[in-house]
């Protein structure tokens, strides 16, 4: 059992929403596990101020998961309405991408969201406040929908690299077992988002530019979201809070990030090639830069033939060598 | 004054040159006026996309903004570098 990676062709096949969304609950069921039989009984025993500051964060950037789930479910659905007549294939999709959304990722966030929650306390930090819960809980900003769940793909590589880390390198083996099995289903999420893209886009639903652009965003040199509170310039935000823009980074602050936690070189390369990765699955395009990614996306805003697309990439990379 | 570049700009986000331009505007606002462009990612959309129109070449730095910023600055920001672009090609 696995992820379906083209909606599209699954659909082509003859595949219903309803067959669809049972493979998604044959998935889901195959990969449950339980927060409270992996937690209780057991104690944190050799944690120390690196597990704090990793759980401070991961404890409060799963509870924005939750107005983004029920943003992709209501306006996945909506979509699917919009497109009931003039692209039934288009309107299935969203009706897969909107069901996963309300069923799965919802309540698999949810462990992510217990889990932190409690082992934050066992490490001796005091609960989230109510306010800050609520603040965390306002609501997800409106998009194109092909748009959010690439963003999505992306806030889920960025939690795969940091929870990754921490699970290989926390010195205490409760917290290495609870980082290693969020980042799994994280990993899957991106998957799901990726594959979510890449059908609205195979099915005409949005343009390849959609992918691009919001990939772009998050990687681009110095200002991408990628790089989140270190970011020179920051746009003022109310209502909604995007995690990576709230990281603690501060030296002389005890529950600060430390760059080997989320930011280092090779952490970043990482983040970045899972992203291009991605951006490679949701559009056929094989890029495998960051300048390609740029170029692609410049060229889409122009065309959408994936053909002039590669042309444009070819061509800056024919540019480029004879530079060099 | 009127150019190619922002009337580029001001077409991608269906507004007339003088909303788009009107002196002092931050991209927020513009944002706002927008009937089209949702967030800051229709804004570079509309920034790249009015370069790219001037332009076969695609490989021009595109510059970061914050909705801060004046509508003003990026457009001066964008217009430098076509200059330079156009001298060195």
């Amino acid at each position: 059992m696995a992820i379906i990676t083209s909606l599209v062709e699954e659909f082509g096949r003859g595949s219903s929403i309803t067959d669809v969304l049972r493979a998604q609950q044959q998935y889901h069921e195959q990969r449950r596990w339980s927060v409270n039989q992996l937690i209780d009984n057991r104690c944190l025993t050799t944690f120390g101020d690196r597990d704090r500051a990793a759980l401070w964060h991961s404890a409060r950037a799963e509870l924005t998961t939750q107005p983004a789930g029920i943003r992709l479910a209501v306006d996945g659905v909506t979509l699917a309405q919009e497109l009931a007549k003039t692209n039934p294939l288009g309107a299935k999709v969203a009706h897969a991408a909107a069901a996963w959304s309300a069923r799965f990722w919802l309540e698999e966030e949810a462990h992510h969201e217990v889990a932190y929650g409690q082992l934050l306390e066992l490490a001796g930090l005091d609960p989230i406040p109510e306010d800050e819960v609520v603040e965390h809980r306002g609501f997800f900003p409106a998009d194109n929908y092909a748009r959010v769940c690439v963003l999505q793909a992306c806030v889920e590589i960025e939690a795969c690299v940091t929870y990754g880390e921490m699970a290989k390198t926390s010195g205490d083996p409760l917290v290495r077992d609870v980082f290693f099995q969020v980042m799994r289903d994280e990993v899957q999420h991106r998957q799901y988002f990726t594959s979510f893209a890449k059908a609205l886009v195979d099915a005409g639903v949005y343009p390849v530019k959609d992918i691009l652009s919001m990939a772009y965003v998050w990687v681009r040199p110095d200002s991408g979201e990628t790089f989140g509170s270190t970011r020179k310039d920051q746009s003022h935000r109310e209502g909604f809070v995007n995690w990576w823009e709230q990281v603690r980074v501060e030296p002389d602050d005890g529950l600060a990030l430390r760059d080997d936690q989320i930011r280092t070189p090779a952490l970043h390369e990482r983040k970045v090639r899972s992203v291009l990765a991605m951006v490679r699955e949701a559009t056929d395009l094989e890029i495998t830069t960051v300048e390609q990614l740029k170029r692609a996306y410049v060229a889409s805003l122009t065309s959408d033939d994936l053909n002039r697309i590669r042309s444009a990439i070819h061509r800056g990379d024919a540019r480029q060598a004879l530079a060099s | 004054m009127s150019t190619p570049l922002r009337a580029a700009i001001a077409r991608r986000l269906g507004l007339s040159e003088e909303v788009a331009f009107r002196p002092g505007t931050s991209l927020a606002q513009l944002l706002a006026a927008s009937p089209s462009a949702i967030n800051s990612i229709d804004l570079l959309d509309a920034f790249a996309g009015a370069v790219a129109d001037q332009s076969i070449d695609v490989d021009f730095d595109l510059p970061a903004f914050t909705l801060d910023h004046s509508t003003e600055e990026v457009v001066e920001a964008l217009e430098k570098m076509n200059v330079t672009q156009a001298e060195t090609h």
